[in-house]
């Protein structure tokens, strides 16, 4: 080869004569030695990958990557103080679908098909354009509409799509109710995230459907029979107002908080909790999901599947609440309020242990007084603030014993109306000052004297009050009167275990409104919640320990049988701030509250609770309050029983009631201590 | 009788180039025993043995196109390069119009014609024809002009050009890009082979290399791309040279394939992983992708007897050409040599990411009837110069006529 090529150049260069044909010899050489050359580039680039990378190459093909799948596992339950279900789950057999890795929708349009044939989900959710995406997944038939399009071969692939898209949607396509089916299934498998399982059919699995698909499985790769989980509330949906619910598979995550749970852990069809509880506690509850490693090869073929780890239920909430006396509560607050009407806008209770600050029964309803309707919202004890009335007054005398402007010994004053240039403000007994008696401060909260308030009011501002005179006092009796209320958690968060606690209104503090300063002494100024007066009850029943209120006792696992497990953590008795005082001025209050229903005054504001046995102390309360332009009153209460040695606290308030409802609190206390009495604990 | 019969044979014998056939030979084998590894590893509607089959089928009909073909002489076929150029191009016309839609709708080429089930894609046989009319006005051209200065090859640069525009404007509409880079590979060689002066084909060259580089630089720098963008190129267009850079990077689609490709090459190492042993799905690798087969299973010993084939046959081409000593049949074979080297050059190269990706076949290797039958028709127009160029043997002029 060599010599003829250096023949011919040799020709060549003998012949150089410009004629045509001469220099074909050279230049044909020239193109030889071109080919040559890139002969040697294409080997040159075949061993660097082959020779010198091959052993990489090598390694890159026979690696196999591990990706971890995951499997939901049971969300955990709710329990009450007793053990009983508040929330379970119910079991379903289900239709699951995991799609594998680079599956394409032609493989899903196989599968989908095959499975619709011995499964039938409702095609109540499908869209129009997950049936034209079935329908065109099918390659075929693409083909065929896309032949029906005039000028299709001028579109671009994505563009053709679209005509096909178009087309379907102006056609009248007639889609079978088995196409339909198929196209559901479809557009559940397509939306799933590779190597996650998602389910094709969660409830109403008929048995006929498991058996048929149990049969068929290996024709369709990524298909399963297992199970899915929905709450279920035993004890009545009633509690989901505390409770809170759970969002579903098919609603996904809530929207805005997406990327915050995908961050977490979480899949976009993950059951979540959405609201109360089941928010509050989401990470207790939720469980760790079941993990499997899938190796799988350079070419996404799965080699192997290990559990890594089986999954574990999530573990299960132990409430304080007592789910019989919960309903019981729930029903009676509900009956109070059917039997209100009027402008009446709700009633709210809330039932705790005055000791360790547990929640035992915790109820509210809301009324639409133009509909009349209405609706239980157990929150509405925790965020609706009302302006409570007479309920703080024991409060106010703790705050002025703590202040020092009464003592135990020294704290008599006189009941008159206050006299304000003119405007009077006074007693209920003692409207015109016709019935001026002398109070101390226990007599003082048994007759419920709003006079004695305002003048405690005044001394701790430092005020000298002339009748008649103006109101020259300091904004500061604002701040003073609040700080102590605060003590006692009214006015601030109580720091309850669920979401969207209120701190309750303030009212204006400013010099013009000055006059309010004495209102705010007696309970008609600021707003509080039910929660608050609870805890300030609570607070006084204890001996001067203000409690963060909790529902949740413990948080439990799961026992063999799927019950209760042992204890992993519980709550225990947070105190938040302790009151300053002596047992002597503690005695003072306990004195007066325990008159307000056994005293001997005339004046005795809640006399006909009395009857309740173990005997009650308590402070009711009547707020003067007006609905659109029309005067209603507030009634509330707060109380703690035994008298001595309290176990339980009620507070409630009934907002907007019709002026002649007086008693409305103090019967609904009554029906709510002997529900209590009966139904959690044994009368001591 | 029988002694002369002998040496009719001994006659004809020696006017048949065994060399070409037995390359031939050896790389329709590789072909064949690549397609069926193919077939064997992916699952596609189509049986093995049928595509086997289909694939002989399409050789024998190419073996009788060859017999055909070497009746011919050289004034014979000086006469049909003009019939043939233009009959080819009217087929490349018609198959704008009478495409195939299925084809169409899987490659977005409107080059096969498609009846029943067989397919035959035009631009493959216009390859042989072109060659024989740019060989022809090439061979008149340096009648006309017998000295070689700036002008006379100014004036067949134009000629080229006017010859090779009808056939890229139909390609460029068929949206076939591959098979018109075919073209103007088989043009450049003739335009060097023709005797173009240096001093024209040097700049030419040069000027070529600089646009090439130029461009290559420009889409891979941020700034180049705007301004590319800018004068109406649009960004996906710049994804195939992207994938051609980094393979490693973008593994769906194109990279993947690609990607595959590369693997499946590189992981056969020096030895392969032997006859019918493949790890590396890559897509369209009875095709296309054929190298792949070769590289995976035989590694890099396979690849380079492979290539040394081409060589070999391109060597027994160029023989003939001094052999013959015929200026039209230098500028044919120069044509043949082109089409095949930048078809094997094109296709290895893009299957181990030298080259960026384009829908290009291996000749006498990759599946598909149309651009067998247009090579097998190289090799004809090769072998009918062997067969008679007994004609110039006792011509002693040692230049070519």
């Amino acid at each position: 080869m060599k010599n003829i090529l250096n023949n011919l150049l040799n020709k060549n260069k003998t012949n150089q004569k410009n004629s045509s044909g001469s220099q074909i010899p050279f230049r044909l050489n020239f193109l030889f030695i071109i080919v040559a050359v890139l002969f040697a580039v294409l080997i040159g680039q075949l061993a660097y990958l082959q020779v010198m990378y091959g052993a990489k190459f090598k390694a890159e093909v026979n690696r196999t990557d591990s990706t971890v799948e995951t499997k939901n596992v049971q969300r955990g339950m709710v329990f009450d103080s007793t053990g009983r279900v508040l929330v379970g789950n119910k079991v379903h057999q289900a239709i699951t679908y995991t799609k594998g890795v680079n599956t394409l929708s032609s493989e899903i349009y196989n599968t989908a098909t095959a499975l619709g044939k011995y499964v039938t989900v409702s095609t109540k959710t499908l869209t129009k354009r997950q049936m034209a995406d079935f329908y065109l997944s099918n390659p075929t038939t693409l083909k065929r509409i896309e032949q029906k399009i005039p000028n299709i071969s001028q579109y671009s692939s994505d563009s053709r799509y679209d005509k096909a898209l178009k087309y379907l949607y102006s056609h009248d396509m007639n889609y079978t109710d088995q196409q339909k089916n198929d196209a559901t299934i479809f557009a559940k498998m397509s939306a799933a995230y590779q190597l996650s399982t998602t389910y094709i059919k969660e409830t109403g699995v008929s048995d006929k459907e498991i058996a048929e698909v149990g049969e068929h499985l290996t024709s369709m790769p990524g298909v399963k029979v297992g199970t899915s989980w929905t709450r279920d509330y035993p004890n009545g949906d009633s509690i989901k107002s505390i409770i809170g619910t759970v969002s579903s598979q098919k609603s996904g995550l809530p929207s805005d908080r997406v990327n915050e749970l995908l961050a977490q852990g979480y899949s976009r069809n993950d059951s979540v909790g959405q609201s109360y509880l089941e928010k509050q506690y989401e990470s207790v509850l939720r469980g760790t999901k079941s993990q499997t490693e899938v190796e799988t090869t350079g070419n996404n073929e799965i080699t192997k599947e290990v559990t890594k780890y089986a999954g574990k239920k999530g573990d299960n909430l132990q409430l304080t609440i007592n789910a019989s006396f919960q309903k019981k509560l729930q029903s009676l607050v509900r009956d109070a309020e059917e039997g209100a009407g009027g402008y009446s806008t709700g009633t709210y209770a809330v039932v705790m242990n005055p000791n360790t600050g547990g929640i035992i029964g915790i109820a509210g309803v809301d009324r639409n007084p133009s509909t009349g309707k209405i609706t239980n919202n157990a929150l509405g004890t925790i965020n609706s603030s009302i302006v409570m009335g007479s309920v703080v007054k024991g409060a106010t005398v703790s705050g002025a014993l703590m202040s020092g402007v009464i003592t135990p010994t020294n704290s008599t004053l006189t009941d008159s109306p206050i006299n304000i240039g003119g405007v009077k403000k006074a007693s209920w007994f003692n409207k015109n000052g016709g019935a001026n008696i002398a109070v101390d401060a226990s007599t003082a909260l048994e007759v419920s004297s709003n006079s004695y308030m305002m003048q405690l009011a005044m001394k701790e501002a430092k005020f000298n009050y002339v009748s008649g005179g103006a109101l020259n006092m300091s904004t500061k009796s604002f701040d003073i009167q609040r700080g102590y209320f605060n003590q006692f958690g009214l006015g601030v968060k109580t720091g309850v275990d669920l979401p969207g606690e209120s701190t309750g209104l303030q009212g204006a503090s400013t010099k013009k409104y000055i006059g309010s300063a004495l209102d705010l002494s007696f309970g008609n100024y600021d707003a509080y919640t039910v929660m608050q007066v609870a805890q300030y009850m609570s607070t006084v029943a204890n001996g001067g320990y203000r409690l963060k209120p909790h529902v949740l006792a413990s948080i439990r696992g799961t026992s063999k049988n799927g019950g209760l497990g042992s204890v992993e953590s519980s709550v225990t008795p947070t105190v938040l701030n302790k009151i300053d005082m002596t047992a002597a001025q503690r005695k003072v209050v306990t004195d007066g509250l325990y008159d307000v229903v056994h005293g001997t005054n005339t004046y005795k504001t809640g006399g006909s609770m009395s009857s309740i046995s173990p005997s009650i102390s308590a402070k009711t309360g009547t707020a003067e309050t007006f609905y659109k332009g029309t005067s209603t009153v507030t009634l509330s209460l707060a109380s703690y029983a035994p008298s001595k040695n309290p176990q339980v606290v009620v507070a409630l308030a009934m907002p907007n009631l019709s002026t002649s409802a007086e008693s409305n609190n103090m019967d609904l206390a009554k029906k709510i201590y002997s529900a209590y009495w009966s139904m959690v604990q044994a009368k001591p | 009788m029988a002694e002369e019969t002998r040496e009719n044979d001994g006659e004809i014998e020696s006017r048949i180039d065994y060399g070409i056939i037995f390359c031939v030979l050896m790389l329709a084998i590789i072909g064949l025993a690549s397609i069926y590894v193919a077939a064997s590893h992916d699952t596609s509607g189509t049986s093995i043995t049928k595509q086997i089959i289909s694939q002989l089928v399409w050789y024998i009909i190419g073996s009788i196109a060859i017999a055909v073909i070497m009746q011919f002489d050289s004034e014979q076929l000086w006469k049909i390069a003009p019939i043939a150029y233009w009959g080819g191009l009217l087929l490349l016309a018609l198959v704008l119009i009478f495409y195939s839609r299925g084809y169409y709708l899987q490659t977005g080429a409107r080059s096969w014609f498609a009846i029943g089930p067989l397919t035959f894609q035009p631009s493959e046989v216009m390859k042989p024809a072109f060659i024989l009319m740019l060989a022809r006005q090439v061979s008149e051209h340096n009648r006309d002009y017998p000295v070689h200065n700036a002008r006379s090859g100014w004036i067949l640069i134009g000629k080229l050009i006017m010859w090779l525009a009808p056939v890229a404007i139909l390609l460029k509409l068929q949206n076939d890009f591959g098979t018109m880079l075919v073209f103007f590979a088989i043009t450049g060689g003739v335009a060097l082979v023709a005797g173009i002066t240096w001093k024209i084909l040097v700049p030419a060259f040069s000027a070529i290399a600089i646009v090439g580089g130029t461009a290559l630089a420009l889409v891979v720098s941020d700034a180049g791309r705007k301004i590319l963008e800018h004068v109406g190129f649009q960004s996906y267009q710049f994804d195939r040279v992207d994938t051609w850079l980094h393979p490693a990077a973008e593994v769906s689609n194109e990279g993947y394939q690609l990607w595959q490709s590369m693997k499946a090459i590189g992981s056969g190492g020096i030895f392969g992983t032997g006859f019918n042993t493949s790890h590396v799905y890559v897509p369209v690798r009875e095709s296309d992708m054929v190298f792949s087969v070769v590289g995976e299973n035989f590694g890099f010993i396979g690849g380079c007897i492979l290539i040394f084939l081409y060589f070999l046959l391109i060597y027994q081409m160029i023989r003939v050409t001094f052999d013959t000593k015929n200026v039209f049949y230098a500028y044919i074979s120069t044509g043949v040599i082109m089409m095949i080297l930048f078809h094997v050059f094109e296709n290895i190269g893009m299957s181990i990411g030298l080259l960026p990706l384009t829908g290009i076949p291996l000749p006498f290797v990759s599946q598909g009837g149309s651009a067998l039958i247009g090579n097998l028709i190289g090799i004809g127009l090769i072998m009918s110069m062997r067969y008679h160029y007994r004609s110039y043997m006792f011509s002693r002029n040692e230049k070519f006529k």
